[in-house]
């Protein structure tokens, strides 16, 4: 039985409801296409989806998991640092101050580049080392479980970008030790990102806090959350009795959490942070992007019998987020080539507005609605960009490069997951964390699938000024996004070497986030 | 050849555009030569990658029936949603004439890309009719204007609450013909003709049934002002 106390689903219900039966016959006029009305619809959805958890969070106070004020003696750690050629010199650095006394590191290493090997072998920590890539990242970890697993009472997953704060283990630990908590599988902490002093990541990264604020309302209010993979405390004897980590899927930690809600454990929240690197330059995002679209389409190929609907909800919405990618290009398909106008109409509209005739803008409403629409998603975040300090005009930028790096990315992104509804078998393609040289040239090269596009849009417009006219604001950021993705970039060459600033445990939200150099 | 052919990332390539060219065929108004050109790129991707793309169907089905079958609640509350929405929300009810126009546009400029508007005349000649009937529904602001371009061809186009919603051509009748517009109520709204020597007469009528008689020489070309706006293909 589902035991969820989130409103989440709720508020979704009667937002998406409400948009469609008050504010659709407003924007809809007689006449209008049923294209329309359903794009109005997946548009309306994707708005609920957004702002529900805004509002839902809003509603509610924060939610942790109860811990010990102490620990009466230390259970057994070990710390997994999984590497497969993306070897983050900072971060394994920051494996020496783990600062807990029952612990011991273990280097996962999938690597083939010798360089990295010859790193590691020198840093005296514990390697583990397998003849193929079996599993991938599942496969790899089920190999330390089987060896080591059962000497161990808990154990960290870290990625090779993951930097631990000091006293992070501990904390996290205290959680796990409490006797409440004996249930959970899976302790999940917030994330931060470390490399915000390179441009790209920071506008990544800036809405960072307000996605934590929101978690620690609403995530332990679900039933059971999706382990996100990294930057974790895992139950040994829980993962152990349900059989390791599912080695079929990319998404190993979503259908590891399958497998242990199945049998009655969860994988929670806690109110630690801990820090992870955004990519820093667009070929690894979008590589990222691109495989996050795969594995959550293979994700439906598991077996989701008997998993409570707060969890399906989310998948629910994570699938949509994806599938949504269809839209960027259907829209401007249908912007370009739905309708016919010509360019003396064009003359005709500018003289009648200039007339102040106003009433032969009613049929436009569509298009108005296009326009009005990123103020839906931007007004209801102001108040919390205020209280975290984050000023609008980045926020702005932020928003810029989003919607740039959707339009860059969607050919891909749409792509990656019909090749994923076809194929049954995925390869699990590491983001690129070598520091690389972007060009305005590189960018536009390295997705040259854009241009076809473009030129199709280009004719379909072509015929049609009208709706160029209206839909000016869209394709100007369209064809210009490989432009903004590239200011984005500074001048400065990436480079995640760089020494990161000093970072200690703490909850979200604390004090000590000044120290990250923003 | 062959090898090169069964690569998988050459299979995976060709499946992906085989796949686009069918999708971007529900593209509304593409010329015909484009729909042949997308035709023929799925149709040589097809042919080349088939037992893959059996076996793909195949995984999608797998896929769509999976999520289907653990999603159900959603995906039903979704389509609910939809059907509610396209039910309740306010319809076009435009008169059928109207409606039938407006595929009619979509016909003609299609046949003029082509360059084949005179077949579209021919196969339309059997359907015309002098004293066809157009009922007008009185809270909508129906217009209907006429114009006779240079080919001596009346162009018709409707507007509705100031949107042009469709346009019409048809070849002008031969004289004398009269035609008479009924509003749902059965009164008679208007009645147009063309006498003997081509002049055009127009006849509208007030609520007393009292008509006005305008009369028109349409020997050369009358251009009005173009109605603005998108027309929905």
């Amino acid at each position: 039985m589902d035991r969820c106390k989130s409103p989440e689903i709720l508020v979704f219900i009667i937002l998406f409801v409400s948009l469609n039966f008050l504010m659709l016959p407003i924007l809809i006029v007689p006449g209008s296409p049923m294209s329309m009305c359903v794009f109005l619809v997946l548009l309306s959805m994707a708005i609920a989806f957004d702002l529900s958890e805004l509002f839902a969070a809003a509603l509610v106070d924060e939610h942790d998991l109860p811990k010990l004020d102490c620990l009466s003696e230390y259970p057994s750690l070990a710390a997994l640092y999984l590497v497969c050629d993306d070897l983050v010199l900072v971060a394994l650095s920051r494996l020496r101050k783990l600062a807990y006394p029952r612990s011991d590191v273990f280097i996962l290493d999938d690597s083939i580049d010798p360089t990295t090997k010859r790193l590691l072998d020198d840093t005296g920590f514990r390697i583990i080392r397998r003849q193929n890539r079996i599993g991938y990242k599942a496969g790899s970890l089920n190999n330390w479980l089987w060896l080591y697993g059962n000497h161990y009472k808990y154990f960290l997953v870290l990625d090779s970008d993951s930097i631990i704060p000091e006293g992070f283990a501990e904390s996290i630990v205290k959680y796990a030790e409490h006797p409440a908590n004996g249930r959970v599988a899976i302790f999940n902490s917030l994330s931060e990102c470390w490399n915000t002093q390179i441009p790209f990541p920071r506008f990544l990264s800036l809405l960072t806090p307000l996605q934590n604020w929101i978690r620690t309302r609403l995530d332990n209010r679900c039933h059971s959350i999706f382990s996100t993979g990294h930057n974790n405390l895992h139950r040994s004897e829980a993962i152990i009795e349900v059989g390791g980590f599912d080695e079929n899927f990319i998404a190993e930690d979503i259908a590891t959490t399958l497998r242990l809600v199945r049998v009655g454990y969860t994988s929670r929240l806690v109110n630690l942070v801990a820090y992870e690197a955004e990519p820093e330059h667009i070929f690894s995002y979008v590589r990222r992007i691109v495989r996050w679209a795969k594995q959550t389409i293979q994700i439906h190929r598991a077996n989701w019998q008997g998993i409570p609907l707060s969890i399906k909800f989310r998948m629910f919405r994570l699938t949509w987020m994806y599938i949504s990618f269809f839209l960027y290009p259907l829209w401007a398909i249908l912007a370009a080539w739905g309708t016919s106008s010509s360019l003396s109409d064009v003359h005709v509209l500018i003289a009648a507005v200039a007339h102040g005739e106003i009433s032969l803008l009613s049929v436009l409403t569509p298009f108005a609605i296009i326009i009005t629409v990123p103020l839906i998603f931007l007004v209801p975040k102001i108040p919390l960009l205020v209280r975290f300090n984050i000023p609008i005009s980045n926020y702005l930028g932020s928003c810029l490069l989003s919607l740039s790096i959707a339009f860059y990315s969607m050919l891909h992104v749409c792509f990656a997951q019909i090749a994923s509804a076809t194929n049954t078998t995925l390869t699990f393609d590491i983001t690129d964390k070598r520091s690389r040289p972007t060009s305005f040239l590189l960018i536009i090269c390295h997705h040259w699938q854009l241009i076809p596009f473009w030129l199709f849009l280009a004719v379909g417009f072509w015929q049609n000024p009208i709706s160029l006219f209206f839909s000016s604001l869209w394709v100007l950021v369209l064809v210009l996004a490989p432009l903004i993705i590239c200011l984005f970039h500074g001048t400065k060459l990436s480079n995640i070497y760089h020494t990161c600033p000093e970072l200690t445990s703490r909850s979200a939200g604390g004090s000590c986030r000044e120290k990250l150099a923003r | 050849m062959r090898n090169w052919l069964a690569d998988p990332t050459v299979q995976n390539w060709l499946t992906a555009i085989g796949g686009g060219a069918i999708v971007l065929q529900f593209t509304p108004g593409l010329p015909l030569w484009l729909r042949f050109v997308l035709g023929a790129i799925a149709l040589i991707c097809g042919v080349i990658c088939f037992p893959r793309i059996r076996t793909k169907i195949q995984n999608v089905l797998s896929l769509f029936i999976g999520f289907l079958k653990n999603f159900r609640v959603f995906v039903i509350f979704l389509v609910g949603i939809i059907a509610t929405v396209v039910i309740v929300l306010p319809k076009p009810k435009l008169p059928q004439d109207v409606l039938k126009a407006r595929h009619a546009v979509v016909e003609i400029q299609t046949s003029m890309s082509e360059g084949s508007v005179r077949s579209w005349w021919a196969a339309s000649d059997r359907s015309y009719k002098p004293e066809k009937t157009f009922f007008v529904k009185e809270e909508y602001q129906l217009v209907v204007v006429e114009n006779l371009d240079l080919e001596s061809q009346v162009v018709r186009t409707y507007i509705m609450d100031g949107r042009k919603i469709a346009s019409d051509v048809r070849q002008r009748e031969p004289y004398p013909f009269a035609r008479k517009y009924y509003r749902s109520d059965g009164c008679i709204f208007a009645t147009e003709f063309f006498d003997k020597t081509g002049l055009y007469h127009h006849l509208d009528y007030d609520k007393n049934c009292t008509g006005t008689v305008e009369t028109f020489d349409l020997s050369s070309p009358v251009l009005l002002p173009p109605v603005p706006l998108l027309t929905y293909r």
